[in-house]
Parts: C-alpha cells; sequence; structure tokens
C-alpha cells in the first residue's frame, strides 16, 4: 500500500474516533444543553453497546433510606425484618464481598422509590396517601421493588410470599427532616 | 502537527505491552470479582432473582433487536422456564477469563469475555455502580486491539519485554484507534462527572462529601467518623475532588506531573472503595490509570513490585 493511502486511512480512523465521541458526547450531556434532534441521532447509535451518562453522585444524594418488610407466606407471616440487616453488619467490616452489592442495590432501589414519589408530588416523610396507591402502581419503582420483595423472601425465608408490607424511612441528611411510610400492598397472587 | 494525527493512527502500535498488562489485571479482577458475587448469583441474575428483569419487547423480532437483544440475553422471559441459563453465562464467563489471563485464544476469549460480562453486568445493573459501565466499554474496546501472530493454541502467562508482536497494517489501525478509544473513554468519565457536579449547589457549596457521609449506604467506613459533622474538612475534600476530576483530562497528558497526580487519584479512588464502600468501582478506576502511564514507568513499578515480593 502506498504511503498516501496510508495517511488516508489514518486520517479516516481519525475521523471516525472523533465521529465516535462527538456522538456519546451529544448523548451524554443534560437534555436541556443539547438540541432533541441531535440527542435522538445519537442515542440511535450510543444506545445499548455505548450507553453512559457519568452524573456520578450529582446531584448529591440527601436522602438516607431505610427499608423494612412484613412477610405473609400460605401458612406463617414474619414481624417486621431489615432484608439487608447482616449484609449491612458485614458490608462494615469487610469490603469486596457481596454484601457491599447488596446494600447498593437496596440503596439504588430506594432512591427511585423517593424519585417516584416525588414525581407523584409525594413527600418521602409523609405516610402513604391510600388514594395514590394504584399511581405508584405504575411506577417503575413499584415493579422493581415487586422483584426485590419476592427475590428477597426467597434468598431469606426459601419460600415464595403471597403477600407483603414495606415501611420506607426517610431521612433528609441536609435538613434532617424524616419520617416513615408503608406503601401500597404487594401482592403476588392477584 | 498535522502530520502527526494519521501517523498516531498508522504507526506500529507501541503500547502493546501496557495494553496487555492492563488487561491481564481487568481480567483477574473480573474473574474475582465473579467469585465474591456466587453466593448472590442467583437473587442478581437468575430471572426472578432480587433484580427484576429489564423487559423484552415482543413487538420487535429479535434479530431486528440488534445489539439490545445481544446484551440483554438474561432477561429474555426464556430465562423463566430455563432457570439455569445464568449459571451458563457465570461458567462462561469464568471459563473465557482463565483463557484471556493466560493468553489461551485471545481473540475468541475478549469477544466472549464482552458477551458473558456485558449480559451479568446488564442484568443486575441495580446492584452496579458507573465502575461496572466503564468496564463493559472497556472490554468493547480491548477486543480490537490484538496481535496479527497466530499463538492462538500456545498458553502463557508471563509478559515478557522481549515480545516482538506482528500487527498488519490494518491491525495496528485498529490498535491505535481503539487503544485512544479508552483513553478518551475515561477522560469523558471525569470530563462528565465535573460538569454534573457543576451544576448542583450542594456541590458548589462544598457541602457534598458531608451530605453523602451521613448516608448510610456510603458511609459504613472512616466517612461518617471524618466528614458527617465537619464542614470545614468535607468543603477542602469536596472542592478537592472537583479540582481533581476537572483537571483530570488535561493534566494526564503533561508528562512531568502525571504520575504526582495520578498517585493522587488512586489515593482518591482507593478513598471511594474502602472509605465509602464502592469497592468495584475504586479498583476499577485505579486500574485504568495503568493505561496513562509509559511503558517505562510501568515496569519501574513492577521492578518494585517484584522486589518487595521477592523481600517477602
Amino acid at each position: 500500500m502506498s504511503t498516501r493511502n496510508k495517511i488516508r486511512i489514518g486520517w479516516v480512523a481519525f475521523t471516525l474516533v472523533v465521529a465516535h465521541f462527538a456522538m456519546i458526547v451529544i448523548y451524554a450531556f443534560p437534555s436541556n444543553y443539547m438540541p432533541e434532534s441531535f440527542k435522538s441521532v445519537s442515542q440511535a447509535y450510543v444506545y445499548p453497546v455505548f450507553e453512559q451518562s457519568w452524573s456520578l453522585f450529582a446531584p448529591c444524594p440527601l436522602v438516607d433510606g431505610h427499608l423494612r418488610v412484613k412477610y405473609y407466606f400460605e401458612n406463617d407471616s414474619t414481624d417486621w425484618v431489615n432484608p439487608i440487616a447482616e449484609a449491612e453488619k458485614m458490608h462494615s467490616m469487610l469490603r469486596f464481598t457481596h454484601h457491599a452489592d447488596l446494600v447498593l442495590g437496596e440503596s439504588n432501589l430506594l432512591f427511585w422509590v423517593v424519585g417516584d414519589l416525588q414525581e407523584m408530588g409525594l413527600s418521602p416523610y409523609e405516610s402513604f396517601p391510600a388514594d395514590s396507591a394504584d399511581a405508584f402502581r405504575n411506577t417503575e419503582s413499584y415493579w422493581r421493588l415487586l422483584y426485590y420483595l419476592n427475590g428477597n423472601a426467597d434468598y431469606l425465608y426459601y419460600k415464595k410470599p403471597i403477600r407483603a408490607l414495606t415501611e420506607c424511612s426517610f431521612e433528609n441528611v441536609a435538613t434532617g427532616e424524616k419520617g416513615k411510610m408503608i406503601l401500597p400492598e404487594f401482592n403476588w397472587k392477584e | 502537527m498535522l502530520k502527526s494525527i494519521p501517523n498516531t493512527f498508522i504507526q506500529d502500535f507501541p503500547h502493546w505491552r501496557k495494553v496487555e498488562l492492563f488487561r491481564r489485571l481487568l481480567y483477574i479482577f473480573l474473574f474475582l470479582n465473579t467469585l465474591s458475587l456466587l453466593p448472590i448469583a442467583k437473587e442478581i441474575w437468575s430471572y426472578n432473582g432480587i433484580i427484576g428483569p429489564r423487559g423484552w419487547n415482543f413487538g420487535i423480532p429479535t434479530i431486528e433487536q440488534g445489539s439490545y437483544a445481544l446484551i440483554n440475553v438474561l432477561s429474555h422471559p426464556a430465562n423463566n422456564t430455563y432457570t439455569w441459563v445464568y449459571i451458563v453465562f457465570i461458567v462462561a464467563q469464568l471459563i473465557f477469563l482463565v483463557m484471556g489471563i493466560f493468553r489461551f485464544l485471545p481473540k475468541i476469549s475478549s469477544v466472549m469475555i464482552y458477551f458473558f460480562t456485558v449480559n451479568l453486568f446488564l442484568k443486575g445493573g441495580q446492584m452496579f455502580t458507573g465502575g461496572e459501565v466503564l468496564v463493559c466499554l472497556l472490554l468493547f474496546y480491548l477486543m480490537f486491539i490484538q496481535k496479527s501472530t497466530s499463538d492462538k493454541w500456545k498458553i502463557s502467562f508471563k509478559i515478557s519485554s522481549d515480545e516482538k508482536p506482528i500487527f498488519t497494517f490494518l491491525q495496528n489501525v485498529l490498535n491505535n484507534s481503539f487503544y485512544w478509544m479508552c483513553l478518551i473513554q475515561v477522560c469523558l468519565v471525569y470530563f462528565f462527572s465535573t460538569f454534573y457536579k457543576l451544576l448542583d449547589w450542594n456541590w458548589l457549596n462544598g457541602s457534598a462529601v458531608m451530605y453523602v457521609s451521613r448516608i448510610d449506604a456510603y458511609s459504613s467506613g472512616m466517612n461518617r467518623l471524618f466528614f458527617a459533622d465537619n464542614y470545614t474538612l468535607a468543603l477542602v475534600v469536596t472542592y478537592l475532588l472537583l479540582l481533581y476530576q476537572a483537571l483530570f483530562p488535561f493534566v494526564v497528558w503533561i508528562k512531568k506531573i502525571k504520575k504526582q497526580f495520578l498517585i493522587f487519584g488512586v489515593i482518591f479512588h482507593l478513598g471511594i472503595a474502602f472509605g465509602m464502600g464502592l469497592f468495584t468501582f475504586g479498583i476499577i478506576m485505579c486500574l485504568v490509570y495503568l493505561l496513562f502511564l509509559d511503558v517505562e514507568q510501568i515496569d519501574r513499578l513492577v521492578d518494585r513490585f517484584r522486589r518487595k515480593s521477592v523481600k517477602v
């Protein structure tokens, strides 16, 4: 191959690398900083293989959440339990074990719950209004919780629940505001 | 200056040993990471585990879903019937990682490692961090950085400095391009991480580290002790983090101060790994720094490590 052609190929490679990252930059920028038409073109290229956002800890998380569950099985039920109590204890002593992932998994889940509650116009520090139950059952966090609670019953008790009550306690670490709420019942028999 | 641009992409790939060392360490880390997750493998990766499936669009034929279907295999409803599929994925990932570590069938193993890892990470996404996202991207880029000579049936662990790999012209173009893509990708992580933080008042006023340390999921280490009620210390650390992240995409190219800058970065990420408990993310970011070091710096690092091991 002639040197001239090699240099041409070098330029093509450079252009492709620039184009690749241009697409990613357009995709990863917040929507209000980038025209919608640009976004839709970049989405077609970036999603799903190069998907990324990198808003790591931004906005700063302000809500500390905890979850307790009361399971009802076919013939018995449990007290209110913290499904990751053991994981939290182990995680505080050890790193690089699966306990970290369990703790992070619940923390992420509660982050989504707070997001969905706020989107519904509800405060995470007040009790859950009964007339919002149906709306909550259409949120993503409800479906995530459904799997989370079902999977945890299997993990902790080796059996499938028929229903479960969930109590979330949230505290705003900036203002100190805190409260508890019982979410609408989770039912696997329906 | 302008002439050096195409030359950067067509030159004989000069970073082979560095990339191979990085690749090997990344594979070893992924292997240990998967082993550490085995006690909750069913909860994370099975169809009916703690983390639900991501959904499957039956409205679009699988073949037309393209890459989405390929990296979303564990969310296919067939997993509800064939409940052992996730186990196959775990075992296959571990086997191909071992093959990759010993450079056995390197091209095939790198493709398979990407396929199995990205499927596992995507299914368990709720429990993972940005570190796993970065690993998926880097594994994709690494698939294209290969040797042209074929010693695929030879098993070797050592990365010798005498090794003289042969690259065809096209392989050189691929290697150089994807090597630069790995580096730019890491810089993008820092760029966007800074950008998003600068849009948030709690980062701007210096209280972010204090608030994060008050959240139990991120403060099981020394974090709470140091920062939860000490605004001044938290303010200093918040601004140091912002400054480090903002400068990274620029300073990391300056040879004179790169080493000291990356040492600060390693301390910062080890703080995230051990202090905040985001172990995987912290360690992956430390590993990624290898790509920014010169081969000579890596050799010195390896020598020092070897000497210490011999002493022990």
